[in-house]
């Protein structure tokens, strides 16, 4: 990339601090980019002056009055209070614990196996087994032949039913981030 | 609740912002009243950037300030109000936007020059109701220029350039206005920056020749 592209980036940023200092001693030396730098002084002073004001402020405000007098009461809306029940229903977190949850009692073989195996053991080891077989529990759930071993098909039914909120509250995400995308899309030329 | 009183002498003008929204809430129209005065220019002055249209950007403020008077109940003062009627402005100048272009008119309105002309001659120095006393330096050929240059961005571009620019809006503030994500604001910012100084450019070198059009 030349100097001179480089100064041409520089003013379609907005002129930031980085980089000024070599900007300005390029456009020193290179009367094409002054002559750019000066053009986009103008546009900026063009661009400072105040915005265009109302012909008429008094007979604006009036109208606006006269339509506000007319129109419907305020509705002080109060902010809607969701059940403490629904607010952790809806939390991601729940489920993932949920289905943490449905994974450990569906599956009594994995436990009652880490539980043995835990037995003697210091409490970390006996976590990180329990994490292990839920792991592979989980895993199962995936692999059908893992699954065969570790879980039934009610297991996997009622692992299904604990993720159910969570797929609903990345599907609604997604729905809102793409509407937001496609809201903030440029508008066409007509 | 107190019934919207009428715009009368007795207006709460030595009030500041949070207590004038706690009175609207509470009915008192005379405190709405000072809002309107307070932000009728700024909220004309990006409509008509939008709309490009005197009478219809008049229109577009009016309808927004209705409208924040109906809403202000939702207003919960997150963002500042000016933030939250640039948005409602925003909003109610786009759709009119689209209701011109459905119908047609917008098209002639914007390539008409004499109309262009016209709008440009409203924004001038010392023009009635006009911008007032304009930067240093600032020629009326160069605002008429620029206001040519404008109309040939994009609805958002030119909200986008009025806030930051004229507004003296923060990227942030810009975002928040419009509802869209800082970056987003950033690409508009340097895309309108990169057409206005291709258009300006070309605009010194051909001075006697209608620019912009293309771009519509």
């Amino acid at each position: 990339m030349t100097r001179c592209d480089e100064l041409n980036r520089w003013l379609d940023e907005g002129r930031p601090a980085e980089g000024a200092s070599a900007a300005r001693a390029h456009a020193a030396t290179c009367p094409r980019c002054g002559a750019a730098v000066a053009e986009f002084d103008a546009i900026e002073r063009a661009l400072a002056r105040p915005a265009p004001a109302l012909p008429d402020g008094a007979a604006f405000s009036a109208r606006v009055m006269e339509q506000v007098a007319a129109a419907p009461p305020l509705a002080i809306v109060e902010p809607k209070r969701v059940p403490w029940w629904l607010a952790v229903l809806a939390e991601p977190g729940f489920s993932v614990a949920a289905a943490a949850a449905v994974v450990l009692i569906a599956t009594p073989a994995a436990i009652r196996l880490d539980a043995t195996q835990s037995v003697g053991l210091p409490a970390s080891i006996a976590v990180q087994s329990v994490g292990v077989k839920l792991g592979a529990a989980l895993a199962g759930w995936f692999d059908p032949s893992a699954a065969a071993e570790h879980l039934s098909p009610v297991s996997r039914l009622s692992i299904l039913v604990g993720f159910t909120p969570l797929l609903v509250w990345a599907g609604l995400w997604m729905f809102g981030a793409v509407e937001r995308l496609l809201r903030n899309r440029p508008a066409r030329r007509g | 609740m107190e019934a919207p009183r009428g715009p009368g002498a007795d207006r709460p003008l030595h009030l500041d912002e949070p207590e004038l929204l706690a009175r609207c809430r509470a009915g008192e129209s005379a405190a709405f009243a000072v809002l309107v005065e307070r932000y009728r220019d700024r909220a004309y002055g990006l409509a008509v950037r939008i709309v490009r249209s005197a009478p219809d950007a008049e229109e577009v403020a009016q309808d927004a300030f209705v409208s924040a008077w109906r809403s202000l109940g939702a207003f919960r003062g997150d963002a500042a109000f000016a933030t939250w009627l640039y948005r409602i402005v925003w909003r109610k100048a786009l759709d009119r936007v689209e209701r011109l272009r459905t119908r047609g008119r917008r098209e002639v309105a914007v390539d008409d020059p004499a109309r262009v002309e016209a709008e440009s001659a409203l924004h001038s120095p010392g023009a009635a109701g006009g911008l007032g006393g304009g930067a240093g330096g600032v020629t009326a050929d160069d605002a008429s220029r620029l206001e040519r240059l404008l109309a040939t961005l994009s609805e958002l571009s030119r909200a986008v350039v009025t806030l930051y620019y004229y507004e003296d809006r923060s990227v942030s503030d810009v975002a928040a206005a419009l509802g869209i994500p800082e970056g987003t604001v950033k690409t508009h910012l340097f895309r309108a920056r990169a057409a206005l100084r291709a258009g300006w450019g070309r605009d010194e070198r051909m001075p006697n020749e209608e620019i912009g059009h293309d771009a519509m």
